[in-house]
Formats: C-alpha cells, structure tokens, sequence
C-alpha cells in the first residue's frame, strides 16, 4: 500500500514536471508578445505585467508581418489543394487500378526521407534558368511535389480499407473510372481528405529551408520573415515573439481538429491510432 | 484508337500527373545533383565548369571539418531519439493508465508538435539569453552554476539543440507509444497479472516486447528526421560557436549557398542521402514496414 502511494506521487510529479517543460516555452512566447520593451529585458523576468499591444503593431506595421502570413497562405493553400488532389490520384490508381504498386509506396517513403538540400541546390539553378525565383510558382510547384509521397502514402492506406461494393454498383450502372473517382471515391474519403490536407497545410506552413532560399523580398514567407527579426545580435523580441505568435496560433488551430487522426498522421498511416 | 491503348490511357492518367511532378522536382534534381557531384562547379563562376571525375568526393573525405560535421550529427541525432524514445515510453505509460484530466493533457503535449521549427529556435534563444533569459534566472534560484553566456558555450550550445529538439519531439513519441499501448489486446495483461507478474515485469515482458513495430515506426520517421536536422539549429544557433552545433544540413547549405561551391555540396547531399536511405531500406525491412 505504501509502495502504491510513494508510485502514485511519483507519476503526479512526473507528469507535471513534462507538462511544465513542453508548456512553458508556448507560454513564454506568447506573454512576452504583450509585453512592453522594458518588461522584456527586465531582469528578473517578469511573470506579471501590463499587456500591450504595441508589438503586434510594430510586427504588423513596420515590419509588415501581415502580408508574410498572407504569403504563406497562398502558397501553403495552393499547394495543399494541388498536391492532395494529384496524391489521391495516383493512390486511387495503386490501390484500385493496380497500377505501380509496392514500387511506388517504396517511392513514397523513400522520398519523404530525403534531405531537402540534395534537392535545392538544383531546383535553385532550375528555377534561376526558367527565372521562376521568387515568385509564386516555385514555392507551389515544389511543396505541392513534396506533398504527394506524403499523400500517396496516407490515401493509399485509407482507401484499402474503404468497402468496395459501392464502387462495383457504381461500375454494374457504367460508370467509367473518372465518373467513379469524383462520384464516389472523392466524395466517401472526405475525412481521409481533411486529415492528410491539415497535415500537409501545416507542413508547407512550416517550411523554411526552401522559401529561404526560392523566394526572396516578393514572396516572403512567414518563417522567413520572423527570421529577418534578427539584425546582427540584436533581437527585437517583443515584434519578434508577436510574429511568432501569429505564425503558432493557426498551426495550434489546426493541430486540434486533426488531434484524433495524429497517430495515423505523424506515422503515414503505419501505426493505427 | 484501339479498345485496349484506350484502357492503358484511362488507366495510368490517373497517376500521370503526379509522375510528372515527381519526375520535374524530385528526379531531375537527384540528376542534376549526381552529374554537378563530378564537376568543379562554383555558382560565382558559371562559365568555369569542367568534370573533374572523383575529386570532390575524394576532397570531402579527407575534409576534417565535414567529417567532424558527419559525427557530429550521428551524435546529435542518437541522443535526442534516445532521450525522446525514453522519457515518451515513460510519459505514455503512465498516460495509458487513463485517469481524469488524461485527455486535456494529451491535447496540450502536442501542441508543440505545431509549433514551426524556426519558432521553436528562437524561442529557445530568448529562454537561454544570457541576459534576459528565464533558464539562468531559475539556475541562479537554484544556485546551480551555470556559465553567463550558454549559447556562446559550445557545450552548453550542443545541449541546447538538444533541447529544442526533445522539447518539440517528445510528445510524438509519447502519442504514438500511446497509441500502441492501446491498441494492445487487455487479456494478455489479464492473464500475466493472475499468474502474479510484477508492474516492473508487465512492462518489459508484455508492453514494450509488444510496441516493436510502433516503437520501429517511431524511430525510422525520428532518425530520419534528426539526422536532417535544420530549421531549430539555424534559428536558434545558426550552427555556431563557430561549428560546434552544426548539423549536416547546415554545413551543406552553408557549402552551397553561402560558399557557392555547387559541386562538393551536390556530393556532400548524395552521401548523406545514400546513408539514409540505405538505413530507410534497412529499417524498411526490419520491421516489414510495407506488410507482406
């Protein structure tokens, strides 16, 4: 009995020391957003103080922060639209038209775990040619590509399990592939659909190694533009941790409503959560 | 045309356009990069290119700097997937146990799962600063020495990579034990439990010998993923005190887009691409990943 409640203390404490340390720096962001300069480099750190909205004007004003969220969204939206629709796609042809197969799902996997740099030094010299840097395009063209394996993968497993006897009706009436991709497939893997979009919307949202070097002044990304926040080793943390707070809160939102598909999410399908 | 080129048409348009898009952002670059690995290729001087047959390679060899960075980031990535593997296995077991408040919890621990990798660096740069910083104002309450400038401290700089990286890592771990543990069927447990096993025994018999193809999944997408380590480290030391804190991606980056030597970066990208690829198809194997 003694040894239960020295066990039960014991996990108590545990899991209040892990929510500590994955909490507080969330909360240290965003409370240092409200704060005023001098709060900031007050030391010791205030945990009470007078909020202020002046770094969110500061981020949005000056440093014009708004239109790098803006920028973001484009293209994570763009992408995510282009690439979940081409991956569902060809996961409709491996799974139900047999086409490829276990070939491309080692593809698949394979390309999610390449490192980004192998690629962009070539797309960089590609797109300089075409000159599509720092435009749109480039960011839309890669992310939607680096999308698909991702896609593929996820759609390929969640269609295997969808029931084929609407699809067998549905090719008795004559319907053609097409007619059964949009009627039906499309439709029944809504859910499907809405988990592997939010992953890949947050993954584009997220990116900084290929916007920091695609794009520049035109298309500024969010995360490229919280990075312009430090000059030399001055770091203007109030406007900085405002940008970064405007980046999180989206990605939180998102990360919610997929909270029950995590599992399948974060491991492409291979663990079921 | 015929019925049977008609049916071919219909058949492989579906997966058309993502071969061309694979095919124009992933496989010409692998080819490009592969054909630039072999040539003396600096982006400064685009008119003085020539084959140079094995040289870049051979250099990268014998270049202590990359090698140090190789180690480096092999060190790096097997600490925080262990740190990550260990503290998740034991955060989720407990949390397998399902009492109140379980479910606020595990909503809460993946919110740094969201949080962008470039956020997550500088965040870590304002609780470390030296003069401002919240960690040496708890260490000073503690009285626990700690040098005046951390992120100017190699050492130190390398523990705190560490630290961005279990921070914003563990709870993947911890949501995708859980869910392996849950997925467990309860009559095993039931049956160990009336044979008389210990709590101790139930875990390193039962759970954990279980979880081996979660756990398998967990490290293939976690290495795969350290090893690539970028977005943190940049932000948070851009792989400084001098090199100290940089990661195999940084290095190669840095070769190419601040050096401009498109040729050794090309090569330096395909070996590690061929390290983790052959650990991918390894692990890939292990633990039968594609089913049977």
């Amino acid at each position: 009995m003694k040894l239960n409640k020295f066990l039960l203390f014991l996990t108590i404490i545990i899991i209040l020391v892990f929510l500590i340390f994955e909490l507080f720096p969330i909360y240290w962001i965003i409370a240092n957003s409200f704060k005023s300069y001098k709060d900031i480099v007050f030391f010791p750190p205030k945990f009470v103080f007078k909020p202020t909205f002046d770094n969110y004007l500061t981020a949005i004003a000056k440093n014009n922060f708004l239109s790098a969220i803006l920028s973001s969204a484009i293209v994570a939206f763009i992408s995510v639209t282009i690439g979940v629709f081409v991956g569902t796609m060809a996961a409709y042809a491996i799974v139900r038209l047999k086409v490829g197969g276990r070939k491309i799902l080692i593809y698949a996997i394979s390309s999610r775990m390449i490192p980004p740099v192998l690629l962009l030094l070539p797309l960089y010299i590609i797109f300089s040619k075409i000159k599509l840097i720092d435009t749109y395009y480039v960011l839309i063209i890669t992310y939607s590509t680096l999308l698909l394996s991702f896609t593929i993968w996820q759609m390929s497993s969640f269609l295997k399990e969808l029931p084929r006897e609407m699809e067998e009706a549905a090719i008795i009436d004559g319907c053609n592939n097409w007619q059964l991709f949009f009627k039906i497939i499309l439709p029944v893997s809504r859910p499907g659909l809405t988990a592997v979009a939010i992953f890949s919307f947050l993954w584009a949202w997220n990116d900084f190694i290929f916007s920091s070097i695609l794009t520049g002044h035109n298309v500024l990304t969010a995360p490229v533009a919280n990075t312009y926040f430090i000059v030399d080793y001055f770091i203007p943390w109030g406007p900085m941790t405002a940008a970064s707070t405007l980046i999180m809160i989206p990605a939180f939102i998102f990360i919610l409503i997929v909270q029950k598909q995590m599992v399948r999410g974060l491991t492409m399908g291979a663990v079921k959560g | 045309m015929n019925k049977k080129g008609e049916y071919f048409l219909n058949k492989f348009s579906f997966i058309l356009p993502a071969l061309f898009f694979i095919g124009a952002v992933v496989l010409v670059p692998i080819v490009l990069s592969i054909f630039n690995s072999f040539r003396n290729y600096k982006l400064t001087e685009p008119n003085n290119i020539g084959f140079i047959g094995f040289e870049n390679y051979l250099e990268i060899l014998k270049d202590k700097i990359f090698l140090e960075t190789l180690f480096r980031t092999i060190e790096l990535t097997i600490v925080v997937v262990a740190i990550e593997l260990i503290v998740g296995l034991v955060i989720a077991i407990i949390l397998s146990k399902g009492f109140k408040g379980n479910g606020i919890i595990r909503s809460l621990i993946i919110l740094p799962l969201a949080v962008t990798p470039i956020v997550n660096g500088l965040n870590m740069r304002l609780l470390f600063d030296a003069r401002i910083g919240v960690v040496s104002y708890f260490f000073n309450l503690l009285n626990i020495p700690i040098p005046e400038a951390m992120l100017a401290n190699p050492k130190w700089a390398f523990g705190i990579v560490i630290i961005a990286d279990v921070w914003k890592w563990t709870p993947f771990m911890v949501i995708i034990i859980l869910a392996g543990i849950l997925g467990q069927p309860r009559e095993i447990y039931e049956a160990a439990l009336v044979d008389g096993a210990s709590m101790f025994k139930l875990y390193t018999k039962i759970t954990i010998p279980l979880l081996k193809r979660v756990l398998g999944v967990a490290l293939l997408i976690r290495i795969t993923d350290a090893f690539r380590m970028f977005d943190q480290v940049y932000s948070l030391t851009g792989g400084g005190p001098g090199t100290s804190t940089e990661t195999l991606t940084i290095h190669i980056y840095k070769e190419g887009f601040r050096y401009l030597n498109a040729g050794s970066a090309s090569s330096m990208s395909l070996i590690m691409s061929v390290i983790l690829i052959t650990f991918v198809l390894i692990m890939v194997k292990k633990i039968s990943l594609l089913g049977d």
